[in-house]
């Protein structure tokens, strides 16, 4: 909410900014939309592998470019601001998200006989690999400013830290996916299956456990913005 | 026309709005092209393309000779994650042209570049051993009904914990 | 009427979320109706900003300066009003 001070402190740094020139950049926006539209059209003209995956690409960049969407910020913000916006609303998507790949799940999968393998999304096995594995991510991308996606997004926005930040993920990538992986996939990872809820509890109740738990966390998140005041 | 192109264009959409749009996007990854939305492994892939042009090509036991999708000798938009990570930076780069926002940021100090590196290096090493990032293994892995995604969740939210303890200690 | 501070916080170049955490130490120490001028390039301030600010309570607007950097403007009013 703004005020009748901060309207007269707008209106005279307004004047005062007359002064500086700033140009213009949405034609270059407007251009890189006509190639953008451009290549897409030559990929589904020649019904190319990657006539989805670019397209639905860039709409999940501008997507983020465009709300600000973060998911470490949907961590971090909580506890250091005590605000939980971000973090509803990563809870909302995997909400949707849900519903929808179980949807697609139950459509493709003969129900009671197919493989793991078969099942349409990410399955992966669970091991001290993914506990490790997931701590440090958590501690990387607070302390790097952003996570996979933020980095990517940033490195479009023209953040000359977040290049380097993708410089180290790629090289903290090499290290672990090909100079040390045969320790983790000899310990921790080889022999395992993943684990898919509804072989364990049927594909119903995994639905409804998974929205109820989802459900759960939005009100808790929620409920910890009104108590929580820094 | 200049209020649609404001409030489309210009400010920030809300966050709600865009959780369902990018669910839905995950969704049709998912529909077409058989996979849902992961970054990790798109970089892994970039990386091993790197150390190829410089003449390193032994990558036995590494995560791609064992899942396959690296082609030696190939360019680098061969991996489709790859090409997918691409598409996401120029989308991002499309969105703040249209708006106008766009600038080089450049680095304010070494201390920053020290803690990128830092949290970089971290972030992919551990994407590479937990099978994915933020979006492969938490966003795509949770509502793909794998524990893993929940595992990886519980952990991600842990080393943020201590993150923000580094952050608040260290950084500001 | 009572003189009223302006205070002025450079966060030029500053990764997310520090200039905010900043903002909320400054304003801290200063006094109701003082107000907080705030610049930032940093893409995610203003909707990071624009949250904690409201659920503060203080009174806040923002221009946009040049291309990619903003003025975040915050009145603090006081909580036990």
């Amino acid at each position: 909410m703004t005020s009748e001070r901060i309207e007269a402190l707008k209106k005279r740094r307004q004047e005062e900014m007359k002064a500086i020139k700033t140009r213009d950049q949405s034609p270059y926006g407007w251009t890189l939309l006509i190639i953008v539209l451009g290549i897409v059209s030559v990929l589904f003209i020649n019904q190319s592998h990657y006539m989805w995956v670019f397209p639905l690409g860039i709409l999940i960049g501008f997507t983020l470019e465009r709300s600000r969407f973060c998911f470490t910020a949907s961590i971090r913000n909580p506890l250091t601001l005590g605000t939980t916006k971000l973090l509803q609303a990563v809870i909302l998507a995997l909400m949707v998200s849900t519903v929808f790949f179980f949807i697609l799940q139950v459509l493709t999968l003969d129900i009671g006989n197919f493989l793991i393998s078969e099942v349409p999304g990410t399955l992966r096995p669970i091991g001290w690999n993914t506990v490790i594995g997931g701590s440090l991510f958590g501690v990387g991308m607070v302390i790097a400013g952003g996570c996979a996606s933020g980095t990517l997004v940033r490195v479009g926005e023209g953040f000359t830290l977040q290049m380097v930040v993708l410089m180290a993920f790629i090289a903290g990538a090499l290290l672990a996916g090909v100079f040390h992986y045969s320790f983790w996939y000899d310990s921790f990872i080889e022999g395992r299956e993943a684990i898919y809820l509804p072989n364990i509890i049927g594909f119903i109740p995994a639905l409804l456990l998974q929205l109820t738990v989802l459900g759960l966390l939005y009100a808790g998140a929620r409920k910890f913005a009104k108590r929580k005041n820094i | 026309m200049n209020k649609i192109f404001n409030k489309v264009l210009k400010a920030p959409w809300p966050y709600w709005a865009a959780a369902i749009i990018l669910s839905l996007l995950n969704v049709f990854l998912l529909m077409f092209t058989g996979a849902p939305w992961r970054i990790t492994s798109g970089f892994l892939y970039w990386g091993m393309w790197v150390l190829e042009k410089f003449g390193y090509n032994d990558f036995a036991g590494s995560y791609f000779e064992i899942y396959g999708g690296f082609t030696a000798g190939e360019s680098f938009l061969v991996n489709t994650v790859s090409v997918l990570n691409l598409a996401v930076i120029l989308g991002a780069l499309l969105s703040v042209l249209i708006s106008s926002e766009f600038k080089w940021r450049r680095i304010k100090n070494f201390k920053q570049v020290a803690f990128a590196v830092f949290g970089g290096l971290l972030m992919g090493y551990g994407a590479n051993i937990a099978f994915g990032c933020n979006i492969g293994a938490f966003f795509s892995g949770i509502p793909s009904f794998s524990l893993h995604g929940w595992v990886f969740g519980v952990f991600m939210v842990f080393g943020g914990v201590i993150g923000s303890k580094i952050l608040m200690r260290y950084m500001v | 009427m009572k003189t009223m501070k302006e205070e002025f916080l450079d966060c030029m170049h500053e990764a997310c979320p520090i200039p905010l955490i900043k903002a909320s130490k400054k304003l801290q120490k200063m006094k109701a109706k003082d107000l907080l001028i705030m610049k930032t390039d940093h893409n995610c301030s203003i909707t990071n900003v624009i949250e904690w600010v409201d659920k503060q309570g203080h009174k806040m607007d923002y221009i946009e300066i040049g291309r990619g950097e903003w003025e975040i403007y915050i009145e603090k009013v006081d909580s036990h009003e």
